[in-house]
């Protein structure tokens, strides 16, 4: 609680009070502050940022809206949980998103953006410089920084804002599930899929930077299957 | 568009914020609140009897999702949205019809006698509801919530896009289309299942040159 205060008034120096609050309880929820199934109480945290209860709700209103917390009559407002359903349904629709998103890009990429998205590939050394220092987490976001570029290079602002939306969602469900992202992370499959992305892109073959999301993914799917097939047993 | 009378229609036991929500949204997308349209808050509120609270709550959520947007100085406003926002919108389309195409399970029997019963026409839809109707249909067939909601987000979007610029209605080219894609569907063979992109891809083409035509026409 005492982390939320202080990202709030970090955000306070930057911007309106009602848009601080909104990107506190954001930034809370996606770097896992608020756990998944946890409740949050409008009044609470009025009184834990010490504003009126107005943008609170406000706030609460548009993360609904994004699919990041759920209303629940009982209970109030709860951080959304994943059914593995859901889960799964989501992790298709990303990887869509992320096969047209690579396959529409290898046809506009300019040789600017080429060198930029370069720097952003995840390679083998740099996956050994994260885990060296413990930083094991980075992995997965480096490798979503890298497909949002792709995304980004589209031109299309819609495709880009959707696949921030369920990147977003998709780090739920890691914490949601989290052995997946600690022990199974699949750091070489990730690796393997941003190289041959990219190496497709770079050749402007956009057939060929589609295959190579929809042949990786195969794989990440599996895993993330088996992860998820896993704990609905032990649960 | 009368907005009380819209309101009181959808005011039917759903949250308030959700029925404001719903209604401010739909006299955008017909063009009732036409682009730039300064939206009064407490005018609005006295017209429909709620607070203008729950107004104000319904308006940061249409901001949002793009469909107003904040000025300190004037309040809110409609939104801008610009033929190239129509022509990224039509590119979404193409990847959802995509997605839904290859996730629908063929197997599964009700799901492809919904699609093809979305190819009917039961009254007096215009071919843009046809339209919607069939590529709603086909995303609701793969029974995935994401799919089906960005569909719709897309659709309300193109709605707006299309009413903004007084498009006219698309033409029946489009619908017999939605047949070919259909019957594709239903027949259990990789031939069929492997032509489905570029099938997809030709309508995705096809909503394209309606729209750059209609544009045309509007810039004279």
């Amino acid at each position: 609680m005492e982390q939320i205060v202080q990202i709030y008034k970090n955000n306070l120096k930057k911007m309106s009070i009602s848009f601080a609050v909104y990107e506190t309880l954001s930034q809370a929820i996606i770097m896992n502050m608020l756990k998944s199934n946890s409740r949050i109480k409008e009044e609470e945290f009025a009184k834990l940022l010490n504003v009126s209860r107005t943008p609170v709700r406000e706030s609460l209103n548009v993360l609904m809206k994004r699919g990041l917390i759920v209303s629940d009559i009982k209970s109030g407002y709860v951080v959304k949980g994943f059914s593995t359903n859901e889960a799964n349904d989501i992790i298709r629709y990303v990887k869509v998103l992320r096969r047209e998103a690579a396959g529409i890009t290898a046809k506009k990429i300019t040789d600017e953006q080429i060198i930029i998205l370069e720097k952003n590939v995840l390679t083998e050394e740099r996956i050994n410089v994260l885990k060296s220092c413990g930083k094991k987490d980075e992995i997965y976001s480096t490798f979503q920084d890298f497909n949002l570029l792709v995304a980004k290079y589209t031109n299309n602002k819609y495709l880009l804002e959707e696949s921030k939306r369920m990147h977003e969602k998709l780090l739920l469900i890691h914490y949601y599930y989290p052995e997946n992202i600690k022990d199974d992370h699949p750091a070489d499959l990730f690796a393997l899929e941003s190289q041959e992305v990219f190496k497709a892109i770079s050749e402007h073959d956009s057939a060929k930077a589609r295959e190579a999301v929809e042949e990786c993914d195969v794989h990440i799917l599996n895993v993330t299957r088996h992860v998820y097939n896993l704990r609905k047993d032990y649960v | 568009m009368e907005i009380k009378g819209l309101f009181l229609s959808l005011n039917k036991g759903n949250r308030l914020s959700d029925v404001l929500y719903s209604t401010v949204k739909k006299m955008i997308i017909t063009s009732s609140f036409p682009l730039g349209y300064k939206i009064d808050e407490s005018n609005l509120a006295e017209e429909l009897d709620v607070s203008s609270t729950s107004i104000k709550e319904a308006l940061k959520l249409l901001e949002f999702d793009g469909y107003v947007s904040f000025d300190s100085r004037i309040g809110y406003c409609v939104a801008e949205i610009n033929i190239e926002d129509i022509i990224m919108l039509n590119d979404m389309l193409k990847i959802l019809t995509i997605a839904a195409a290859e996730n629908v399970n063929i197997y599964d029997r009700p799901s492809l006698i919904m699609i093809d019963e979305s190819l009917k026409r039961t009254g007096t839809e215009t071919n843009f509801q046809m339209d919607k109707k069939f590529h709603l249909t086909l995303s609701l067939a793969t029974k995935n919530e994401e799919y089906i909601n960005a569909m719709r987000n897309v659709y309300d979007k193109l709605e707006w896009g299309f009413s903004a610029f007084k498009f006219h209605d698309l033409g029946d080219k489009i619908l017999d289309e939605h047949k070919i894609i259909s019957y594709y569907l239903t027949k259990h063979d990789d031939i069929y299942r492997d032509n489905m992109p570029a099938i997809i891809n030709r309508h995705g083409e096809c909503h394209m040159k309606f729209i750059l035509q209609e544009n045309v026409s509007w810039n004279k």
